[in-house]
């Protein structure tokens, strides 16, 4: 198995050496460094926005509007800590701040992306729910519960991403399983 | 009711950061209460519930709307870095010595103006080219048309039109002479001020103006118009006399303000 500064999510990150570089040949004026910044980095921005917006166009939208902001804030990046969690905290800023400016969710299946767990009805259904029960979360509970359950970040590694303390990440995430829980339940969905 | 320092552990156990001893505790907590087992189990499968979907690929557009967003970012910078590079200059090179330089520049260049265009017009001057144009646009009365004298004699034609409007007068000089001729228009200052003198654009005679007097010092094939101010009383008059390179003399007059009655 391939070495990754990444292991228990499904987003797969190439070793974090190869970025530096990339980042330092974007400040040198080389715009295809970004390029490939963007084609390693798009799928997962755009899937952790999409988790948390749960509409794909917004979430394109908020996508290319963090591709920007990293490339404004490069100078910024400091090597010592890992790129993907640098885009991460960018990322999910530009996403709560999307949602805090957003009026209050509509339900939006239309836009919504169909996955190829449309094939099965029964998983799609169960994906719709819980998309249906993150949305009863706050956004601070929405955006632990996305870092944990759906990129598979630790502690620490979320509160790098939000800039809060582990203690708040711990006490945000066991609300929100505490929520999730009973609206879950509520909404049919029971785990075996 | 379960304690919240156990509700905690659960969690913790859950998501793997729990040591050997607190793993073995929570067992026995388990074993021993129902209520405990069943709210691990809910929290257990809501864990599974929660496994990681699908990553669903990105819309294709969406990389080549990042980069065009950022060539349109670069285009703005590049024309915002101009201006703070031109900014930047002017600061890095600004002192007292080019502030200096810069106000007394300012000074010199106030100065020339009042000194050609301002209060010493009126003394004798020498203009080569006076260009101008005068707006009379919608005077407080109208213009009325006031004599039309013509001028025929020798190589020397035209004519004088005035038109007048309150105690403005003006007056239309269109002439056409002969190389060598010289063109005199005499009034009395005291009666009238001259406000406005404006051969057409194409003229390039040299004109002499003095109080009372403006001389025309070569043929003259063009229009002028000059404009009065009458502040004095009676009938006065603008007086005319050109004189060719031969030394024929033509003179005409033409009053400066309208006929009594008008």
């Amino acid at each position: 198995m391939p070495e990754t500064n990444y292991s228990p999510g499904q987003v797969y990150f190439e070793k974090g050496e190869n970025d530096t570089a990339l980042v330092e040949q974007t400040l040198a004026g080389d715009p295809r460094a970004f390029s490939q910044l963007v084609d390693r980095y798009q799928k997962a921005v755009f899937n952790l926005a999409l988790r948390m917006l749960q509409d794909a166009d917004d979430a394109e939208d908020v996508a290319q509007a963090v591709f920007l902001k990293i490339y404004e804030r490069l100078a910024q990046y400091n090597p010592h800590y890992r790129f993907f969690s640098w885009i991460y905290r960018i990322a999910m800023n530009e996403t709560l701040n999307f949602l805090r400016q957003r009026k209050p969710m509509d339900r939006m299946e239309e836009n919504t992306v169909e996955t190829s767990a449309m094939e099965d009805v029964e998983r799609a259904d169960t994906a719709w729910q819980i998309g249906e029960a993150l949305k009863e979360l706050s956004t601070d509970q929405r955006a632990v519960v996305v870092l944990k359950h759906f990129e598979g970040f630790s502690y620490e590694e979320i509160a790098t991403i939000l800039n809060v303390s582990e203690k708040k990440v711990k006490s945000r995430l066991f609300s929100a399983r505490k929520i999730l829980r009973v609206v879950l339940e509520q909404r049919g969905v029971h785990a075996t | 009711m379960i304690d919240d320092k156990i509700i905690e552990l659960i969690n913790r156990d859950l998501d793997g950061v729990t040591s050997r001893e607190e793993h073995l505790r929570l067992g026995a907590l388990r074993a021993s209460s129902e209520e405990i087992e069943r709210f691990y189990d809910s929290l257990l499968g809501l864990s599974r519930v929660l496994a990681p979907p699908e990553l669903v690929d990105p819309p294709q557009a969406l990389k080549p709307a990042i980069m065009r967003g950022l060539v349109n970012r670069q285009r703005r910078h590049a024309h915002g870095a101009v201006l703070e590079q031109a900014r930047a200059f002017v600061w890095r090179h600004w002192n007292w010595q080019t502030g200096a330089g810069f106000a007394a520049g300012l000074a010199v260049g106030i100065l020339a103006f009042a000194v050609l265009l301002g209060p010493f017009r009126d003394s004798a001057t020498r203009e080569n080219d006076v260009v101008g144009t005068i707006l009379l646009h919608s005077p407080a009365e109208p213009f009325k048309e006031g004599e039309t004298i013509g001028i025929t004699r020798g190589d020397t034609q035209g004519e004088i039109k005035t038109s007048f409007s309150g105690n403005m007068c003006v007056v239309r000089l269109s002439l056409h002479s002969s190389p060598g001729t010289r063109s005199e228009l005499l009034y009395d200052a005291s009666a009238v001020r001259m406000s406005a003198l404006c051969p057409s654009e194409r003229s390039s005679s040299p004109i002499e103006v003095q109080s009372g007097r403006i001389a025309i010092n070569a043929d003259f094939n063009d229009t002028m118009l000059v404009v009065f101010a009458v502040h004095g009383a009676g009938k006065p008059a603008l007086h005319l006399r050109v004189t060719d390179a031969g030394g024929d003399v033509v003179e005409r007059s033409v009053a400066l303000a309208p006929p009594k009655g008008e």
